[in-house]
């Protein structure tokens, strides 16, 4: 028989290969099955891997000791900060013993990015810098962990601060000095008992005096005992009430209602009081609700932000919301398109930059290199000159005021009190821009310009038993100081020293 | 991940219900081992899959298919030559596992004597003879001209007719 094999050899081979060999295409390699294995696959790796990431994390503290300065002063695990070797070898150069970190959070110098321009260290420990003992320090790091300059504190006080790598060519922060109220007039110094218990917010404005406490609201008439009252929503004791009153208007206030979630309910008046009715913009975010003239501020959904009737509000800060918000905000008490805000990252953690503007918010200008304190500050108020003050408490109370003709910033000593120093103190100013500063033991004081002492204002007695910083703490023009305590709240009669 | 609708998901099932044997065995032949030629046949597929949500399934074709095929099964012999260490490289192996499974005697000879032959020439007796790809297609899909597909073909002739003619002699006493 001849050779047909080119007829033969493909069913030969087929014959081999399926039968055979039973080379089948398998119902799993479709695309379609495959595609969904890998989708799956994905799923379980990136579960896996998380959880994995997790694990890690959560045993980190296991496996990375912190260094034997830190452990003997530190009882956290999870939030023992690991610092570079470097930094450790500078921090124990001024150290005279062991030490422990406080804190570590990232500072941002260059709005609008939200990238990190350094850190600022906060330590505890012993320290000897230019002859000055210690017992905190804060650093400004730049980005490599490196030392920029710093602050030495001694109970809450700043006592020296350096610039640059050499920690021994600073300056010496000379403590305050305070006078007594002992040479005040006649009339001066005295107290006025405005009601007794605390309270949350207060506003003067002409005859009216709005304070509220929790969710109740007053409207105090010289002389009358207060008639407190609900607050127009009838909300749960939970709420905390904020009120403002228009100076330009007084029967007209708003009073805003935060719920335990931070989101508010305003409730605006026209008539003292007498009737109330909804601003008509739901449940908002606004806090540090304060009127200037015609005008009511408030940070509004993260920005700064005014209104004339409580109902329309204007931004004059387009904030980049997902990166900033404002922290806490001064406006010039006589040009209110001056003002002045200090940033935070919308996650909280770190301090941002100090924005300033001149024309209602039309150009904002960075005010540069805000002092290393270990925190953003809580309080800030604005003189006329365009001087800023702002009170930043971490660790201790501590002022720096900004010149508007020197361009920079400076740590205003604010008078000790020993041991007492070390808790929160609070910060206003009058009408002619006296520093009020309140300290952490009760004690007002009164900074004045063409002395630069501060005077003491003992605080009222039979309130001041808490022996904590007045709250709220605020200047009615420019010879009345209110203050309020855990037990209660009065005027202080003080008429500015300023000329 | 492309998207395809109901009508082209049908012709794709369609076309790997026609091709998709072919296309495994004919990476199988070319490779010489069972699980590169797995590997290859999958993501051959995957390729079409891509390719359907792209363009389509009317632009599905066997040609498309098997040019694919050769594309990665030389990429995978490169990979072997590259990595001859690669305990995975079964080229060399002459007798794989596979080849341990009792074969009929015929189709086991003639299996045998066109695995003997080169890889180009393997390619060519596979994809004309048993995917009956005309030799247009053949050269698509082998990236070469139809005069180097029949020199293959003709050499591999030459070098299967010594040994597959005793088989036939045998069978067909």
């Amino acid at each position: 028989m001849s050779f047909d094999w080119e007829g033969q050899v493909g069913e030969k081979l087929d014959q081999a290969l399926a039968e055979n060999l039973n080379l089948h295409f398998q119902p799993a390699w479709h695309p379609r099955n495959r595609m969904a294995r890998q989708r799956s696959r994905s799923w379980r790796l990136g579960l896996g891997t998380t959880a994995a990431a997790a694990a890690v994390f959560l045993s980190l503290p296991f496996f990375v000791q912190p260094s034997q300065g830190q452990r003997q002063a530190s009882t956290g695990s999870l939030a023992v900060v690991r610092l570079p070797k470097p930094l450790r070898s500078a921090i124990r150069a001024l150290s005279s013993g062991s030490y422990n970190v406080v804190s570590l959070v990232p500072a941002y110098q260059t709005y609008p990015l939200s990238k990190p321009t350094g850190y600022n260290l906060r330590v505890a420990g012993q320290f000897v810098l230019g002859g000055h003992n210690g017992d905190s320090l804060s650093l400004l790091l730049n980005t490599h962990m490196q030392i920029e300059s710093g602050v030495v504190f001694k109970l809450g006080m700043p006592v020296y601060s350096f610039s640059g790598s050499s920690s021994s060519k600073g300056t010496a922060i000379v403590p305050a000095k305070s006078m007594s109220q002992a040479n005040a007039g006649p009339n001066k110094a005295q107290w006025y008992t405005g009601g007794y218990g605390a309270i949350d917010t207060f506003s003067a404005a002409g005859s009216h005096v709005y304070v509220t406490h929790g969710n109740l609201w007053a409207d105090i008439v010289p002389g009358t005992n207060p008639m407190w009252m609900q607050s127009p929503a009838l909300p749960a004791a939970s709420t905390v009430d904020t009120v403002a009153g228009l100076p330009s208007s007084p029967d007209s206030a708003l009073l805003l209602e935060e719920a335990p979630s931070g989101l508010s309910r305003g409730f605006i008046t026209v008539n003292g009081g007498t009737t109330w009715k909804s601003w008509g913009l739901g449940r908002q975010s606004a806090t540090m609700l304060i009127a200037i003239g015609n005008r009511y501020w408030a940070i509004y959904n993260g920005t700064l932000a005014w209104s004339t009737d409580g109902q329309g509000w204007h931004t004059i800060l387009p904030l980049d919301a997902k990166h900033w918000q404002v922290q806490t905000y001064a406006i010039d008490p006589v040009n209110q398109k001056v003002a002045v805000v200090a940033l935070i990252p919308i996650g909280g953690d770190g301090i941002g930059p100090v924005l300033q503007t001149k024309n209602g918010g039309e150009t904002w200008s960075q005010v540069p290199n805000f002092p290393p304190m270990g925190a953003a500050p809580t309080t800030m108020v604005m003189s006329t000159n365009g001087d800023v003050s702002a009170l930043i408490n971490a660790g201790g109370p501590v002022v720096v005021r900004y010149l508007a003709a020197h361009k920079q910033w400076s740590i205003l000593p604010v008078p000790s009190q020993g041991s007492g120093t070390q808790g929160l103190g609070q910060l206003a100013a009058n009408a002619n821009g006296n520093l009020i500063y309140g300290a952490p033991n009760g004690v007002i004081y009164e900074s004045t310009k063409h002395t630069g002492q501060w005077v003491a204002i003992q605080p009222p007695s039979g309130l001041d038993n808490a022996g904590v910083a007045a709250f709220p703490l605020q200047a009615v023009g420019n010879s009345q100081i209110l203050a309020g305590y855990p037990s209660g709240w009065g005027f202080v009669y003080w008429p500015s020293s300023a000329k | 991940m492309p998207e395809t609708d109901a009508r082209d998901q049908r012709l794709f099932d369609d076309f790997v219900h026609e091709f998709g044997d072919k296309a495994f065995r004919y990476a199988y032949v070319t490779l010489h081992s069972r699980p590169d030629a797995e590997d290859v046949v999958q993501e051959a597929m995957l390729r079409m899959w891509r390719h359907v949500g792209r363009r389509g399934a009317n632009t599905l074709s066997g040609a498309l298919l098997f040019h694919t095929v050769t594309n990665l099964c030389r990429d995978r012999m490169r990979h072997h030559k590259r990595h001859p260490e690669d305990p995975t490289d079964l080229l060399e192996v002459t007798i794989g596992e596979e080849d341990a499974t009792p074969l009929l005697s015929d189709s086991r000879e003639v299996l045998d004597a066109v695995m003997r032959l080169n890889p180009p020439e393997r390619q060519c007796i596979l994809l004309f003879y048993y995917m009956d790809r005309s030799l247009k297609e053949t050269a698509q899909a082998l990236q070469v001209s139809e005069q180097v597909v029949k020199t293959r073909l003709y050499r591999a002739r030459q070098h299967l007719k010594p040994l597959l003619q005793p088989v036939w002699k045998e069978n067909s006493v």
